[in-house]
């Protein structure tokens, strides 16, 4: 017992950086009702500023085509450092606030989410362009002398410290909002705007404060805690994001007391699999660790449920409009054939943009279902697709059962798996489902991707995907002598159309309708007689299987299959891209398809202009470009042209 | 379709912005450094000037995703032509043209690079880290391929690629050689990071212990461990009193296993993969890394190095002395000279073609990679085909933090206890 009091305070130092990440969490949501996505991304920035200015002297600078830093001599001196970088954090939470999310206030919650992966991309790429060595040690700045606990045991006690500082700035944070008019202030704004309007009190300037005072903290979090491990780019992004959002969200995004305790218990629990591991015979060997917080979530869902809150904002965003397509079977011919045509024509590199864009679609036609047609916001797509992938290889491989069965029971499988993530939906949805999906996207990560049993071990070769043949003809991409082979091209783009078919049908059909319902409002349509928790499931299972057979098209595509293209920022990809070309519907699938990264407008543009040296400035422009889609355009592409044709026609312009 | 990724391949005649010893990071993290031996022969007597018309070596290199960011291995291909021209006489008596695109991390920007390359008319490709090659592709046109570092396990098999280092392959099953037949270990604690390319080192590692017949502790923890968590880790592994540690910890993790085994102020033998033997990770842990030995680093610069520098510096643009020719820039550099060292012959006769130059290196026998460093036959196992080279150097950490050469620079193979 002795053993598991030890690692619960060895977990103290892990389990302070889940708590204070949660609070500031927290602190954005109360303050402006956003859950920032990229709260990692502003920690990440400071620390690395911080870093630079205590080992060069040097200030760097977020802005590309400006100079990269500002000289300051020799290494600077730990306070005026720390009160730099500070200042840094909380222009960056400004700024942030200030162009991205002000201007988001009354855009719908998915609106938001996707400008959140923008700025957590371009922050990302501005610390690979700034710093050449992004993997760095920084000096210990809490005491961290070991403390003897008993007998033999020692442990550092720098993560004590930051257990202290965590458990002060709980206190803290909870004085503010309890007892200071500003804390009372932002409350009353979170619970009624208009209310909050009419006393006098702003909630944007409430909003500019909480969002500057949460920046600050992350700020302090990433220069406290980088020295505890290492300073990474994906330290605070990723790897603490997911355990954050679940301490924040076992405290329902209002309590910073319990944020902090889960997000300490998170990160103490997690310290103790080190010995259940050894000691527990059937403890799993793959994914306990990261599989942990997404269990916290599972479970705080089925405590808080329904008591999970809302903001009282002052208008209600809605999702864009869902229209009913109107194309003719000409035009989905004469679209069909073009595409196919194009597979004939175009040389090797376009025929590769266009198979990226015609699989995006589909993966992009899986959110128009769940997302555009019922209201539901999911991060865990491309896990679907993965796990598609995956089962494919032991269907068509192991067991050779052939096209085009394989892929379809790889799809069900995936379909299984929609279901079970899609079973939180049926209490929680929007920013909360986004959590929840977001967690069980990194638990199939962990607990099935990560696994060499399924991912294929280096004595088996891999995963292997034979390639598709139907009646003899073989449909591969690629065979001895002829690259990527229009037959490839011909079987995609004849599933794309089978699924843009039946996605315009159920649109239509009256799954189609009451999906629309209860998207608009779930107890209204529970009044019409609308079982809500078996269309919300029938969803799931829909998003998940087209998500599923976008899944073997990427496994046929390439003859194998790796974990790597299936992780959390490959869901926030598609879900970005889908939202830009429009994801209430299935033009704003296709148009996503086409502006999608590898696709066929992105090397387009690539031939026209050419090719630019840096990756990373290239990743910082797209990280810009998603916030500015977001901000100025919220309905998406297909959105703006329909509104385009509407108000030509309202004018009576013509087309 | 990964953001995290530009999505996008690209060629450039100078790969990235910063030369930088980049690191991985995450899932996709690099298991194994393969430096030149120190075996102090010196590099090959200079060859005639090639006279022959180019011929056109793709490179294909991940850069500029995050924990997919090597460029230093692109320099060093490009760094290697550049020698191979001066006193390899080129590839057969051809002059080199190195021709990079950049893979983004994605499978879509790998195939973009291999169509790139084969519409480029290249003769052959090296890779440097790719994790998604499309070697379909490239195969389907007739363009072999010589790699550095295979990362996924389809990468072994390989019918029509080679590499120069076996990766997890060759550093695992050495690494057990080491404790088995060096440290005479009977059992060994294990601790590794829980992660995709974590669990096929580790799954390797396990199985060539398994056949040397020494029992194993495991124990796991994250990539965000603190420094309190990895003395937990190596706590609970060493808790038996096993006769050695095996840290199989990339990044954060060297450092932080490092600093645990002094905490706990352990002195059993320890054991980890080279990149945990870099100058940057024995900076932060100075005296603490006394005694532990790291599988794939050489522990001294020799000659060599210093010849490649040279090259290095023309193509990092700076002087020979501020030259980078750490880690991954050196394997790049290695491995392309060797591939130019096995194609002298063919200037002879016949006709110097990417496949021909290929073949000489991919069917040679009792030759060394570059400078008379490891000895290297390609499909020397069966089982794995692809792998070229199993032999690698082993490093060990003396008084005051300084690396030097195990055992006198001895090479190690791990094939009796190849899985």
């Amino acid at each position: 017992m002795t053993d598991y009091a030890f690692y619960l305070l060895l977990g103290s130092g892990a389990g302070a950086v889940i708590a204070m990440l949660g609070m500031g969490l927290v602190l954005t949501y109360r303050g402006s009702g956003v859950v920032n996505f990229a709260y990692g991304a502003i920690a990440t920035w400071v620390a690395y500023v911080f870093y630079g200015l205590r080992a060069d002297g040097d200030y760097v600078l977020p802005f590309p085509g400006l100079p990269e830093r500002i000289d300051g001599g020799d290494e600077m001196a730990f306070v005026p450092a720390i009160a730099i970088s500070l200042a840094t954090a909380a222009a960056l939470g400004l700024l942030v606030y200030a162009f991205v999310f002000r201007p988001l206030r009354l855009a719908p919650a998915l609106a938001k989410v996707v400008a959140s992966v923008g700025v957590l991309v371009a922050v990302l790429a501005m610390v690979q362009l700034r710093f050449e060595s992004t993997i760095l040690s920084p000096a210990k700045i809490l005491p961290s002398e070991p403390v003897t606990i008993a007998r033999d045991l020692t442990v550092p006690r720098d993560g004590f410290w930051l257990a202290g500082i965590a458990i002060t700035l709980a206190i803290a944070l909870w004085a503010v909002y309890r007892f200071t008019r500003f804390g009372l202030a932002t409350r009353a704004a979170a619970e009624d705007e208009r209310g909050a309007i009419t006393l006098g009190l702003s909630p944007d300037a409430l909003a500019a404060l909480n969002w500057t005072a949460a920046a600050v903290v992350a700020g302090a979090v990433g220069i406290l805690a980088s020295p505890l491990t290492q300073l990474s780019p994906l330290l605070f992004t990723a790897l603490y994001l997911v355990p954050a959002l679940g301490a924040a969200l076992i405290g329902r995004f209002t309590s910073f007391g319990v944020t902090c305790a889960a997000g300490l218990a998170i990160g103490m629990v997690q310290s103790t699999f080190v010995q259940l591991q050894v000691d527990v015979s059937w403890w799993p060997e793959i994914g306990a660790r990261e599989g942990l917080p997404f269990l916290a979530i599972v479970g705080a869902l089925v405590l808080l449920g329904s008591r999970l809150p809302t903001r009282g904002s002052i208008e209600i965003a809605r999702l864009p409009r869902a229209p009913i397509a109107r194309a003719r079977a000409a035009e989905l011919g004469l679209g069909y054939a073009a595409t196919v045509a194009a597979f004939f024509i175009l040389p090797g590199g376009w025929r590769i943009a266009l198979l990226t864009s015609l699989i995006a679609a589909v993966l992009a036609l899986s959110l128009v279902v769940l997302t555009g047609f019922l209201g539901q916001i999911s991060l865990a797509q491309m896990a679907f697709a993965g796990i598609a992938g995956f089962a494919l290889a032991r269907f068509a491989d192991d067991m050779r059962i052939p096209f085009p069965i394989a892929p379809l029971l790889a799809a069900l499988v995936a379909t299984a798996f929609g279901l079970l993530v899609g079973l939180p939906a049926l209490r929680v949805r929007g920013i909360n489902l986004a959590i929840v999906t977001l967690a069980g996207g990194v638990a199939i990560q962990e607990f099935v991707f990560k696994n060499p049993d399924y991912t294929g071990s280096i004595a088996g070769g891999g995963v292997r995907i034979p390639k598709p043949e139907l009646f003899g003809i073989d449909l591969g991409l690629t065979v001895k002598g002829a690259l990527f082979r229009p037959a490839f091209g011909v079987m995609v783009t004849t599933v794309l159309l089978v699924l843009v078919v039946a996605v315009m049908n159920l649109r239509r059909a009256t799954l189609g309708r009451r999906m629309l319902a209860v998207r608009a409002n779930e107890r209204a349509a529970a009044a019409a007689g609308i079982d809500v928790a078996r269309t919300k499931l029938v969803a799931f299972a829909l998003s998940a299987f087209v998500a599923g057979v976008g899944g073997t098209l990427i496994g046929y595509r390439f003859g194998t299959i790796s974990d790597a293209s299936y992780g959390l920022f490959a869901s926030l990809t598609v879900l970005a891209f889908a939202y830009i070309g429009g994801i209430a519907s299935v033009g704003g699938a296709l148009i996503a398809g086409a502006v999608t990264s590898g696709g066929i407008f992105f090397f387009a543009t690539q031939e026209i202009v050419g090719r630019g040296s840096s990756a990373n400035l290239e990743l910082f422009i797209g990280g810009v470009a998603l916030v500015a889609m977001a901000v100025l355009n919220p309905e998406g592409i297909a959105g703006a042209l329909r509104q385009s044709r509407a108000s030509r026609f309202l004018e009576g312009r013509p087309r | 379709m990964e953001i995290g990724g530009s999505g996008m391949a690209r060629h450039s005649g100078r790969t990235s912005s910063g030369r930088g010893r980049a690191r991985s990071v995450g899932a996709l993290a690099v298991a194994t450094v393969c430096l030149a031996s120190v075996v102090a022969a010196g590099p090959s007597a200079a060859a005639p000037k090639p006279t022959g018309p180019p011929l056109r070596i793709g490179i294909i290199n991940s850069e500029g995703a995050p924990g997919l960011d090597f460029p230093e291995l692109t320099e060093g291909f490009e760094a290697a032509g550049l020698y191979a021209n001066d006193k390899l006489g080129g590839f057969g008596g051809r002059t080199v043209e190195t021709v990079p695109c950049v893979a983004g991390g994605t499978p879509e920007s790998s195939q973009q690079c291999a169509q790139q390359l084969v519409d480029d008319g290249v003769d052959l490709v090296m890779v440097g880290i790719d994790v998604f090659t499309d070697f379909t592709t490239l195969e389907a046109a007739g363009i072999p391929v010589v790699g550095t570092i295979p990362v996924l396990p389809g990468d072994y098999q390989q019918q029509h690629a080679v590499f120069t280092t076996g990766g997890n392959l060759s550093i695992m099953p050495a690494i057990v050689r080491i404790a088995k037949e060096d440290l005479g270990a009977k059992s060994v604690g294990l601790v590794s990071t829980d992660n995709a390319a974590g669990n096929v080192g580790l799954k390797l590692m396990t199985d060539s212990l398994d056949k040397a017949g020494i029992e194993y502790t495991v124990v796991k923890g994250g990539d965000d461990e603190t420094d309190a968590g990895y003395q937990g880790l190596v706590r609970t592994a060493t808790a038996d009193g096993p006769d050695a540690l095996i840290s199989l910890y990339t990044g954060a993790g060297c450092t932080g296993t490092i600093r645990a085994r002094a905490s706990l102020g352990l002195d059993i033998p320890a054991i980890a993969i080279a990149t945990c033997g870099t100058e940057e990770v024995l900076d932060a842990t100075g005296d603490d890394a006394a005694g532990w030995i790291f599988g794939g680093a050489s522990g001294e610069e020799t000659g060599l190095v210093r010849v490649a520098k040279k090259y290095l510096a023309k193509v990092q643009g700076v002087s020979r002395k501020k030259a980078d020719a750490g880690g991954l820039a050196l394997v790049g550099f290695v491995a392309l000279a060797s591939v130019a060292e096995a194609s002298q012959d063919l200037a002879a006769g016949g006709e110097v073609t990417g496949t021909s130059v290929f073949d000489a290196f991919a069917t040679a026998k009792g030759r060394r990679l570059w400078g008379g460093g490891q000895p290297y036959e390609c499909g020397q196992v069966a089982e794995y085909p692809a792998v070229c080279a199993f032999a690698i150097p082993f490093a060990v950490v003396g008084p005051g933090g300084k690396l030097k050469p195990y055992e006198g620079g001895k090479l190690v193979d791990g094939i009796p206890y190849l899985p």
